[in-house]
């Protein structure tokens, strides 16, 4: 028996993270009840569970932006429960968060946006922009960044971009210990390599990493271990070597995992559809070849240039047909101009060229209105800002658009009992889960999902001809998505056209016929579902020369 | 017009234009930090009332007391403004004009019972504040742009809760601002009274804080250009004080154009039509008008 080592001599380091019982509640939620996590110093732990889980509150916790009701929280084995009043305080402490939303100020310079909090300054309070400038590109020359344009403003940078300045932010102020909530939900699959080899090596030089995602393939590739909250309890921790993806689905979903997966796409990025549920026209989403495009197209849109809010070319000559009964996925990094493109379709923002057809019929100088009365309608990317008026209860919500419908809104006056009714149906044929109130509930008290059923309800009214849906299961739980498939699928079988842009590879390879790739406000590519793959749409977003050459 | 004097018109037009527009710019310089820190602020009318009142208040005594009361009584109402909407989270809009018609109420009343009639005071060169008012634009650029104070003001108008996170508080910073938005606008009012009316007449702000903030929106929320903004509309008072002085008369259409109360109108209708012009152009910071979470 040989002599034991010093190291293996010395106690275990306390570990980096470790925060017990920790409750918080929010009005009318309990987001974590008694979550404990504990995270080892120098290791990339996921935190993984569903929405609603209670990720994300736990890491806002341990950056001191929400005070926990109940439970105790440990740095490297210090108690500072007490301490952690506030983002500043967890920063002195040595973590960084890098958040999903309030990340960069876009107005403000990379230089300002990096400093911000902790400013070197001279006497006087100057700022002091050599050394923060020397200290800043030191950081980016060591995370591998090269030089940085520290006077652009940070709205000019890409969203991967964004997240690695925000790394380097952390960093700057001294991070030791690194949160990051969701860091690929908006990334293409080369960019979150990317930034989980520079991940990687931040790890290697001694910080600990933390992430929240929903993406198992994420976790098994990169994680050192894997907590699985569930429903704002701890559901299992597991060391990433020992465990697989199915034993980690299982734990995230409980007891419904056994039967109420529908789809394990978005999950796992498999092709299976749960035999299970029977929804119509899901075996020919998935193995039907498309069918040709027999004589004209549902819907055209030629040469079509759009500007943006600031006035730039966010669409350039985009040409596109969609067929009837068939579902074209438009992919891409957020930001490439899906949602100016979406816009332009619907009549919200002016074309500055091109020409727009829904069945032989030129929509292009048609008001909203009158393009929904040809047939369109459209499945808003924030159901929040666009989709609903949140205050409104849910039969106000319903008749919005049909306003003038005669036999169920009002010419001049409402029909409070109509309504009502009509919306009693519709809350019962999409169930819609409204609790106790029933219909008069303000949709802000709605769950994300049933909020999107009462948008989906109200968009396929009128029966549409053609479906614009934009994002359409950002942040809905498995069930809610599975009602959205559904109903895409329900509308292409009765031969509608569907346009459906979404930054969710899985799901576009998942429900689509035919998948366009938009880079820099262009379609760079157009591929058939048999030929798509989430490498090939990848490359294609990020404008990988070689993949346009062979997507043409 | 007396014959030959169009040069010394144009001279006159231009030192005219330089004192009406100093109030503009100093209350528009106030706008710009209040607003570029998130706060909407509306009682920057009410703030040049009350510091034209104090300034020939405390001016009666020795001009140097009138300036110190103008600058405190605008530290002090900022600071109020910035109770009410950051701490009570009162809507900016209804506070800033609840303020304003409380000042115009409060100095009308009391400059009824304390001033006699016709009462003079000697107060300060004009010069004094047109200095300022030359000088401020680039202090604030630089305050705004190169110090500390700066940077984290700016963030919390854009984001104050990516300021939060980033480790910066953004309620004192607010006050912060809003305070010092208050003492320059309280400056433009000290103005008023102490160098270009030598008295205090009720309501002699006559709309200044609305033009000055037009002047902010035309501007941008750029200090330089808000400053330029205020030198437009300070244009327009001139050639009003001007023509009217001049005694020009025209007539066309039947209507006397040159009338005292149509002049009036000029400054007001140059504003708007300036602010259409500019309209859908100008961007306000994000955060303007948005209660800290």
């Amino acid at each position: 028996m040989s002599a034991p080592t010093v190291a293996e001599l010395l106690p275990d380091p306390p570990p980096a993270v470790r925060m017990e019982n920790i409750t918080k509640r929010f009005p009318g939620v309990v987001a974590n009840r008694g979550v404990h996590l504990q995270v080892r110093a120098g290791t990339f732990h996921a935190v993984i569970g569903e929405n609603g889980a209670g990720k994300s509150t736990l890491l806002n916790i341990l950056y001191g932006r929400y005070r926990p009701d109940a439970g105790r929280i440990f740095l490297h084995g210090e108690e500072v429960t007490q301490e952690l009043r506030g983002p500043i305080d967890a920063i002195r402490h040595g973590i960084g968060l890098v958040s999903q939303h309030h990340a960069l100020i876009p107005a403000l310079s990379l230089l300002e946006n990096v400093v911000l909090g902790s400013e070197p300054v001279l006497p006087g309070g100057v700022l002091d922009w050599r050394r923060a400038a020397a200290r800043i590109q030191s950081l980016a020359k060591q995370l591998g960044l090269g030089t940085l344009d520290l006077s652009q403003r940070a709205e000019r940078l890409s969203v991967a971009a964004q997240q690695k300045v925000e790394i380097l932010k952390a960093l700057y102020r001294g991070a030791r210990i690194l949160l990051l909530d969701e860091p690929t939900a908006t990334l293409a699959p080369q960019e979150a390599e990317a930034l989980f080899a520079l991940l990687r090596g931040l790890v290697q030089r001694g910080t600990t990493v933390v992430f929240v995602t929903h993406k198992l393939r994420e976790v098994m590739a990169h994680s050192d271990a894997v907590s699985v909250l569930r429903a704002g309890r701890n559901a299992g921790d597991f060391v990433t070597r020992e465990t697989d993806e199915r034993t980690l689905l299982q734990c995230m979903m409980g007891a419904r995992s056994g039967s109420g997966v529908a789809f394990r796409v978005p999950l796992t990025g498999e092709l299976e559809p749960d035999p299970a549920l029977p929804v119509p026209g899901m075996e020919a989403a998935v193995f039907r070849p498309i069918r040709p495009l027999s004589g004209s197209p549902l819907f055209q849109i030629e040469h079509a240039t759009v500007r943006n809010l600031r006035g730039a070319r966010a669409v350039q000559d985009v040409s596109l047909e969609v067929g009837m009964g068939e579902i074209v996925g438009v992919a891409g990094v957020d930001g490439s101009g899906q949602q100016e493109l979406a816009e332009a379709i619907i009549g919200l923002r002016p074309m500055e060229t091109g020409r727009l057809f829904l069945a032989g019929v030129e929509l292009t100088r048609m008001r909203v209105r009158a393009r929904q009365r040809q047939g369109i309608a459209y499945i808003p990317e924030d159901r929040h800002r666009s989709g609903l008026v949140l205050d409104f209860d849910i039969a106000e919500n319903y008749l919005l658009g049909h306003e003038d419908c005669e036999d169920w809104g009002g010419g001049w006056v409402l029909k409070p009992a109509v309504m009502f009714r009509r919306a009693a149906e519709m809350v019962q044929r999409y169930d819609v889960r409204t609790g106790f109130r029933g219909v008069p509930t303000p949709v802000r008290d709605l769950s994300g999902g049933n909020q999107q059923k009462v948008v989906f309800a109200r968009a396929m009214e009128s029966r549409p001809r053609f479906v614009v849906a934009c994002q359409p299961t950002r942040g809905l739980d498995v069930e809610a998505t599975r009602f959205v498939y559904r109903t895409l699928l329900q509308a292409r079988e009765r031969g509608a056209g569907v346009l459906l842009f979404s930054l969710d590879l899985d799901e576009l390879l998942y429900l689509s016929d035919r998948v366009a790739v938009m880079f820099n406000g262009r379609i760079v590519g157009l591929l058939p579902r048999d030929t798509a793959s989430a490498e090939r749409i990848g490359a294609l977003m990020t404008g990988s020369a070689e993949a346009m050459e062979g997507a043409s | 017009m007396p014959v030959g004097s169009g040069e010394t018109w144009a001279l006159s037009l231009m030192v005219a234009t330089l004192y009406s527009a100093t109030p503009l710019v100093l209350a528009a310089l106030g706008g710009v930090l209040s607003e570029r820190a998130g706060v909407i602020n509306i009682a920057l009318e009410g703030l040049i009332l009350a510091g034209a009142f104090v300034g020939a208040w405390a001016g009666q005594s020795a001009p140097i007391m009138g300036l110190a009361g103008a600058v405190l009584a605008g530290a002090l109402i900022g600071l109020l403004h910035a109770f009410l909407t950051q701490t009570l989270r009162m809507n900016p809009v209804v506070s800033g004009l609840g303020i304003t018609l409380l000042a115009s109420g409060v100095t009308r009343y009391l400059a009824l019972r304390w001033f006699e009639q016709g009462f003079r005071i000697d107060g300060l060169p004009g010069g004094l504040f047109l200095g300022l008012a030359l000088i401020l634009p680039f202090v604030t650029l630089l305050v705004l742009h190169r110090t500390r104070f700066g940077v984290r003001l700016r963030a919390v108008g854009e984001n104050p809760e990516s300021a939060r996170m980033a480790g910066v508080a953004p309620v004192p910073l607010r006050y912060l601002a809003v305070t010092l938005s208050g003492v320059l606008a309280a400056l433009a009012g000290a103005y008023l009274s102490m160098s270009d009316a030598h008295t205090f007449s009720s309501n002699m702000s006559a709309g200044k804080g609305y033009i000055a903030l037009a002047a902010v929106i035309f501007g941008k929320w750029h200090p330089l250009g808000a400053s330029l903004g205020a030198l437009f509309f300070g244009f327009f008072y001139a050639v009003q004080t001007q023509l009217q002085i001049s005694g020009v008369q025209v007539h066309w259409l039947g209507v006397e154009w040159t009338s005292p109360f149509l002049l009036d109108c000029l400054p007001y209708l140059m504003t708007l039509a300036a602010l259409v012009s500019v309209v859908g152009r100008a961007v306000p910071p994000a955060a303007l008008g948005k209660e800290v979470e």
